[in-house]
């Protein structure tokens, strides 16, 4: 039993957090649970980890930045649920570090529809880059086409011909992108014959690769690489599966399968899977990536580094950003025209952004990694034949 | 009866009778009243209240059916909360009911409100009771789409399950196949070997997919059975439909297991899988919850729910009829009570009216009998005053005795009437003092020269002397009424006696304006005479004028100023309060105007608008105010009224004061300013065309730059140049070249709008700016009609000449955002036109700008290249088909360039000769070219020639022969051995100095070679007026002669041609053996080629004339 005093004593100390303003709450909808958990996962703690700083500093003009994450198990009728909830319950001020396209697909028009700003989601799909831009989508990331765009262009400097690149993808709005993206590319380099292109297809939060495995192997011409744009279980299953008959064939992957959570999938399997990412590696040196990395060991010794929560961490500090250019009060439109006005800030990445009115696209810049021997660092395509030299020897 | 009475007599009894009679009407007012109150009172306390409140129950009444009907039509538990409330409603109603049960007092209404009562609390028992249905329903609801949902869910793990085995069956059969691909079996062996185990897994794929079809219809049948309307759908749903999928779901799965029976993995698969079916069935249909009993549940509950509806609307209209009963009754006794107060009302209505009657009766049977008393005596004092206003002072009245009040009015007259004479007499006295005293004073201001007035306090002019018309021109009748503010010059600002006033505090002088508004000065003084009725001003005014000019002459005037003045050679004016005083004779020279006419009147008769008046008067006066020099340019009016442009100066006579006037100074400018305006016009505009020149072109497409910009248009700039308009100056003399000019420009204006420009830069380049585009097609018609209209033929001197123009086009603001980038890439483009074969117009594209950049690029690397001897020559040798010998080789300039590697001769020669630098470059070509040969001479063919091409910048000088000339001496080498290739062109633009050149070439031995024919436009009758030798077919032909009907029919003709005008004849670019052979068939003389070699070094030439041809020799025919 608690005393009277200790009881007052407890109310004093907590006291200026239960009487402050009102917090700013920020809504998140992402897979908490199911095969892309850890991506909602990281994304949450890149985020937390960045607000966690701002709170400690008082938050933003007296009032503590709350962000309340929903699961959607990466399902789009589940994200579509949990963005009205947060929106007509929870009454965000702002909707954040949303995973994935097809529930993009969903999220994208209640935004708009609510007006409420959808900013930093975790995909590159053309949904949530609509021209012109969208007032209430701002996103960080560039999207799949340049992703895919950057391989295209890799593979075909290495000499692979176009129709020996193969295809694995999610049988939703996030692999019909990317494939697309990745068609349009080869147009663009003269090729003609993309209706021949292997493309293997698989259900998404399943793990059957297997049909994807067999659509390859049954492929009249073999393919070199395979560009994969799939979760990280099912890209580490269709790996190991394809590795097994076709030996020396080139992984290559999104950013959004998440490349830590592959390499923990893959183990000491593989050696190399290229993976395009849309924020600099961790070997980077980058000012931003010192940064989070300082936040995250503050945040929690136990959580480990990875590019996903690297991502969450520069949207929330975007997000931030943009708040302190609000002078008025802090609203649903205010926000946008905070973040709108962020103009020639380098919030370390080596680069300054620009935004405004038309522009919602914080960077367009995809860097080259790749997991060889266990770990994830940078990667140059002139490198691409020492890598394959090691594998050879080994 | 009454005329002895008094009338206070008379009026006492009178009052008496009227109070008697407003005491009855009293009481018969209050007794009324007093009725109608208590009927009132019984009506509000007892039969209001019941209606009242009985209509408050309608009301509740109301409300319980929408509610219920809200209840019914809610779609979720949720809604449900969201109602009204009911207890709420409850209280209501037992509030008024209360009301009403208090208020019933009759037998029968208490019979009514106690079955009223019993029916309510029916209805609000079938009320619960539809709410717990209602909650049962949106209950079972909830359950039925969680059972959806996991039924979807479910189904939707089937199929990965599904998935997952076909997966699994079809990369085993893939695996298969490849492993026979690598290892070069052909499938069908290694599917004979291994069929039975190949069919099982097809078989297995088709069941897999059968499963997943089954599934997927299961999962729509669910959906198909919550939306089911009644049960009779339902059960033939359940009845039909489920029970087939469920077998054949059975069925499927029991045969997948027994295809599956060696895969271990996969058979525990199926028996998850079956799990999962049955699962899915016992959601869909079997369980206890299942979707199916709970929409069966549903529908039944909903039957309960329609049936207990339909029962609490009929209790309601009990309800309703029971009410409407009570209102019945209610209203039955206030309509007693309200007919009872009314009768009574009526009956003291008329009571009181007959009383009223009787006042009235009374009161003019009273009235009568007094008059008559009164008007005898009334009509005797009235007269009498008659008599005493008419002025008969000695009137007086009889007077009667008695106490009547009319025998003391007769004696108070009399009194009256007395007093008044003697004050009469007086007053007659007084005034014929008074009379004499006027005629004193009018004398006087009739006699005194100054105006006197007299005013009222706001300045009107009330009485004036005779005087003053004279000082104020206008007579006395017009200046009565007048506002004496009026005779002031309006600059002294006043306008009232205040100001005036305050005026007369510092002077007594003013500036006057007679009443023609002619100036005068005045002296004036201002007294008031106050009086009680009214105070008036008295004012005298005297004429200074006369005086004023004396002292101001002895001022401003002597004799010699006088002369210099009128004397002077401008005009000069005194204005004073800008009315012009003095003037002298050139300015009346200036104006056309006598002195007279302008003397005295106001400065604005000197400038022709009412603006420059104002504009002067607002800067000028500024500017003298300060005791400066003021001087303008403007334009002023003669007074015979034509305007003409002016120099004033002006200075004020006092610098202290410039409003004692300024004087003036008159110039007449016009001739000067004529003079300047042509300059003007001379500078900017060509002289020979008259249109605008370079400089008011750049000034005019900067400003429409500027307009464009802030209206967010476009506009296009032309630039557009002559072809060949040099050889005209050339060949007609600068004359005509002129004339030609003049008529362009002529013809170009005609092609623009009325705001565009049209001008010319020099030389024949011209330039357009078309403002406020509205598109691109329009700039398009627009440069359509200009290469239209100046290609029209022109007559010149009796000489039709047609010219043709190059227009290049560049837009504001997509290609340049000023003057100088938009003319430039027009200029860029028009020379892309001239590329592009002159006579058409291009828009410029960026493109331009990289092709000049790389252009001029080359440009440089040329000159380094020339200097530093980059070329080097290349031959191709040339073989006579009749001796099968090597009769000749065309010299060919190579460029190696340090920085562009090998450039084609395409690209680099044009610009040789674009920069002149082909003279230099060509004459060492032909230096190389005879070394060449000189050096290999010894192994040469008797009959060698050694062919150089030319261009035709080299013929421009006329130099050429010569520089052949004395090459050939200088080298010791025979003509004969050299032969020179010209292209048609040469030819065509300059038709007689190419004949007299190449007569001379001709002359010295020289054969001559027309390149390239078959490509330009010549005819051979048309070469044939050139001394030419050879003739070479282009590749071009010589390439699909083997294929193409047409160009062999044309070498034939060629050669069938020559033959007759005595031409050799060289086939270029032949490089098959089939060629050759049809050359040699159509007897073709000389052939050139990759067949046989291409362009070689020398050294590799020098090898290939060692070699000779091997066994590419041509069958000799006639050998």
């Amino acid at each position: 039993m608690m005393n009277n005093r200790a009881f007052i004593a407890v109310l004093l100390f907590f006291s200026p957090i239960l009487y402050s303003a009102e917090n700013i709450k920020v809504g998140m909808t992402a897979a908490l649970t199911g095969s892309s958990a850890e991506l909602g996962f990281h994304m949450r703690t890149g985020i937390d980890s960045y607000f966690a700083i701002v709170n400690r500093q008082g938050g933003v003009k007296g009032r503590l930045i709350e962000l309340i994450v929903k699961d959607d198990g990466y399902e789009p009728k589940r994200a579509a649920k949990n963005m009205r909830l947060l929106i007509e319950q929870e009454k965000v001020l702002a909707v954040m570090g949303n995973v994935g396209t097809p529930t993009a697909i969903v999220t994208v028009p209640i935004a708009q529809e609510k007006e409420i700003l959808l900013l930093g989601a975790f995909s590159g799909g053309g949904v949530l880059r609509p021209e012109p831009a969208s007032r209430y989508i701002i996103n960080y990331r560039a999207s799949y086409s340049e992703e895919t765009a950057e391989m295209i262009t890799g593979l075909l400097s290495v000499g692979i011909e176009p129709k020996k690149i193969a295809f694995f993808t999610q049988a939703d709005g996030y692999g019909d992108t990317v494939y697309q993206g990745a068609v349009n590319a080869l147009k663009n380099t003269g090729f003609e014959e993309t209706e021949q292109l292997i493309h293997g297809r698989y259900t998404r939060n399943t793990l059957n690769v297997e049909n994807a495995v067999a659509d390859i192997l049954d492929a009249p011409i073999e393919p070199k690489a395979v560009i994969m744009a799939a979760g990280y279980k099912a890209s580490a299953k269709f790996i190991i599966l394809l590795k097994k008959e076709i030996p020396d064939i080139l992984f290559l992957n999104l950013s959004f399968v998440g490349s830590y959570a592959l390499l923990k999938e893959l183990g000491s399997n593989v050696d190399t899977v290229i993976i395009t990412q849309v924020v600099p590696s961790l070997d980077s040196g980058l000012p931003i990536v010192e940064e989070y990395l300082k936040a995250l060991q503050q945040f929690d010794l136990n959580l480990p580094a990875n590019l996903v929560s690297l991502e969450g961490f520069i949207v929330a500090k975007l997000f931030h950003y943009g708040l302190l250019n609000v002078e008025q009060q802090i609203t649903k439109e205010s926000i946008i025209d905070g973040i709108e006005a962020i103009r020639g800030i380098d919030i370390g990445l080596g680069q300054g952004i620009y935004l405004d009115e038309q522009d919602h696209q914080v960077i367009n810049k995809v860097w080259l990694t790749c997991l060889c021997q266990g770990e994830l660092r940078q990667f140059d395509w002139n490198e691409l034949h020492k890598i394959q030299n090691t594998v050879d020897i080994e | 009866m009454y005329s002895t009475w008094s009338i206070k007599h008379l009026l006492q009894l009178w009052s008496v009778v009227t109070i008697v009679a407003i005491i009855l009407i009293a009481s018969l007012a209050i007794y009324s009243n007093e009725f109608f109150a208590t009927t009132q009172k019984d009506l509000t306390e007892h039969i209001l209240p019941i209606e009242n409140a009985s209509r408050q129950i309608s009301s509740a009444v109301a409300s319980f059916i929408a509610r219920q009907q809200q209840m019914v039509t809610s779609e979720s538990l949720g809604s449900l909360e969201q109602l009204d409330s009911r207890k709420q409603l409850e209280s209501y109603f037992d509030k008024n009911w209360q009301q009403i049960t208090a208020s019933v007092d009759s037998e029968q209404g208490a019979k009514i409100t106690g079955s009223l009562q019993q029916y309510y609390k029916q209805f609000l028992e079938i009320d619960d009771q539809l709410l717990e249905l209602v909650k049962h329903h949106h209950r079972m609801q909830n359950q039925m789409d969680e059972q959806v949902a996991s039924a979807e869910q479910l189904g939707q793990e089937i199929q990965n399950h599904v998935e997952f085995i076909s997966g699994r069956i079809n990369l085993q059969l893939s695996r298969a196949k490849r492993s026979a691909r690598l290892s070069q079996l052909d499938e069908s062996i290694l599917s004979q070997g291994r069929n039975n185990k190949v069919d099982n897994q097809y078989s297995v794929q088709k069941l897999s997919y059968d499963l997943a079809l089954n599934i997927l219809r299961l999962t729509s049948l669910a959906q198909k059975i919550r939306q089911a309307n009644n049960t009779d759908s339902l059960v033939s749903i359940s009845g039909n439909d489920i029970q087939q999928y469920a077998s054949i779901l059975n069925l499927n799965i029991n045969q997948l297991r027994s295809q599956l029976s060696d895969q271990a993995e996969l058979l525990d698969m199926t028996k998850r899988l079956e799990n999962e079916i049955t699962a899915l069935l016992a959601i869909v249909i079997k369980d206890q919850y299942s979707i199916y009993q709970l929409r069966y549940q549903q529908l039944k509950n909903n039957q309960h729910l329609v049936a207990g509806q339909k029962k609490s609307r009929l209790v309601l209209e009990v309800v309703m009829a029971k009410l409407e009963q009570l209102s019945i009754l209610v209203s039955d006794k206030s309509l007693t009570a309200v007919t009872r107060s009314t009768q009574v009302a009526e009956t003291a209505r008329w009571s009181i009216f007959l009383l009223s009657l009787m006042i009235i009766v009374g009161m003019f049977t009273f009235i009568r009998s007094m008059s008559k008393g009164i008007n005898a005596s009334l009509t005797d004092v009235s007269s009498a005053m008659h008599a005493l206003s008419s002025k008969k002072f000695d009137t007086r009245l009889e007077v009667i005795a008695g106490n009547n009040e009319f025998a003391v009015l007769a004696e108070d007259f009399n009194k009256f009437a007395s007093n008044n004479q003697v004050l009469i007499e007086d007053l007659a006295e007084a005034k014929d003092a008074i009379q004499s005293r006027e005629q004193h004073i009018s004398t006087i201001l009739r006699g005194v020269p100054e105006a006197i007035l007299t005013l009222s306090p706001n300045g009107e002019i009330q009485s004036s002397n005779p005087a003053a018309e004279h000082i104020l021109k206008a007579s006395n009748d017009v200046l009565i009424g007048l506002k004496l503010m009026r005779f002031f010059a309006g600059e002294q600002s006043i306008f009232t006696l205040a100001d005036l006033q305050r005026k007369l505090q510092y002077s007594q002088e003013f500036e006057g304006l007679d009443y023609n508004n002619q100036a005068f000065s005045i002296w004036l003084s201002l007294n008031l005479i106050s009086s009680e009725k009214e105070n008036l001003w008295v004012c005298v005014i005297s004429d200074i004028t006369a005086w004023k000019r004396a002292e101001e002459n002895l001022k401003t005037t002597s004799s010699e100023l006088d002369a210099i003045l009128e004397n002077a050679m401008v005009g000069i004016a005194l204005i004073k309060n800008r009315v012009v005083t003095r003037v002298n004779t050139k300015f009346e020279d200036i104006f056309r105007c006598n002195r007279s006419a302008i003397e005295g009147h106001s400065s604005r008769k000197l400038y022709p608008t009412e603006e420059i008046y104002q504009n002067l008067g607002d800067e000028g006066y500024k500017v003298l105010a300060r005791g400066e020099n003021y001087i303008s340019e403007l334009r002023l009016l003669r007074q015979d009224g034509n305007i003409f442009w002016g120099m004033m100066s002006g200075k004020a006579i006092d610098k202290n004061n410039p409003k004692a006037g300024i004087i003036w100074l008159f110039e007449d400018i016009t001739e000067q300013r004529d003079k300047d305006e042509k300059l003007l016009k001379l500078a900017s505009i060509d002289s020979l065309t008259g249109l605008p020149n370079r400089s008011v072109f750049n000034d005019r497409l900067e400003h429409a730059i500027h307009q464009s910009h802030r209206k967010a248009v476009r506009l296009a700039v032309f630039f557009l140049d002559l072809d060949r308009f040099k050889h005209i100056n050339d060949s007609l003399g600068h004359k005509a070249g002129d004339i030609l000019l003049c008529e362009v420009a002529n013809r170009l204006k005609q092609c623009v709008r009325e705001g565009d420009t049209v001008a010319r830069l020099g030389g024949d380049e011209f330039t357009l700016i078309l403002e406020d585009i509205r598109s691109i097609q329009f700039v398009a018609k627009v440069a359509e009609k200009v290469l239209t209209v100046i290609s029209q033929t022109y007559i010149i001197d009796g000489t039709e000449i047609s010219i043709s123009p190059s227009i290049g086009i560049s837009l504001y603001p997509a290609d340049g955002q000023d003057s100088d980038v938009l003319l430039r890439n027009a200029d860029a483009a028009m020379y892309h036109a001239k590329e592009n074969g002159r006579n058409n117009f291009q828009f410029y594209s960026a493109e331009m700008n990289s092709q000049a950049a790389e252009r001029l690029a080359m440009q440089t690397s040329l000159r380094r290249a020339v200097e530093q001897n980059e070329f080097y020559l290349a031959f191709q040798p040339q073989i006579n088909l009749i001796t099968g010998k090597i009769s000749g080789a065309e010299a060919l300039l190579r460029w190696n360039s340090s920085e562009w590697g090998q450039v084609s001769p395409v690209q680099f020669i044009p610009i040789l000769e674009d920069t002149g630098l082909i003279n230099s470059v060509g004459e060492r070509v032909l230096r190389q070219a005879c070394e060449a040969y000189l050096e290999l001479k010894d192994e040469l063919e008797a009959d060698f020639q050694m062919a150089v091409n030319l261009s035709g910048r080299q013929f421009s000088g006329g130099q050429l022969a010569s520089i052949v000339r004395n090459l050939l001496e200088e080298l010791g080498m025979s003509a004969k051995h050299l032969e020179l290739e010209i292209t048609e062109n040469i030819l065509m633009d300059d038709t007689n100095l190419a004949i007299s050149t190449l007569t001379e070439l001709s002359d010295l031995g020289i054969s001559l070679a027309i390149d390239d024919f078959g490509t330009g436009y010549s005819s051979l009758s048309y070469l044939k007026q050139f001394p030419l030798d050879v003739l070479k077919i282009d590749r071009s032909f010589v390439r699909d002669i083997t294929d193409d009907a047409d160009d062999a029919a044309i070498v034939d003709a060629i050669l069938a041609m020559s033959r007759k005008l005595n031409l050799e004849v060289v086939a270029e670019g032949v490089e098959t053996v089939e060629q050759l052979d049809f050359l040699q068939e159509h007897d073709c003389p000389r052939v050139q080629g990759y067949y046989f070699s291409k362009p070689l070094s020398f050294d590799d030439f020098k090898a290939f004339i060692e070699q000779g041809l091997g066994d590419k020799l041509p069958k000799i025919r006639n050998a």
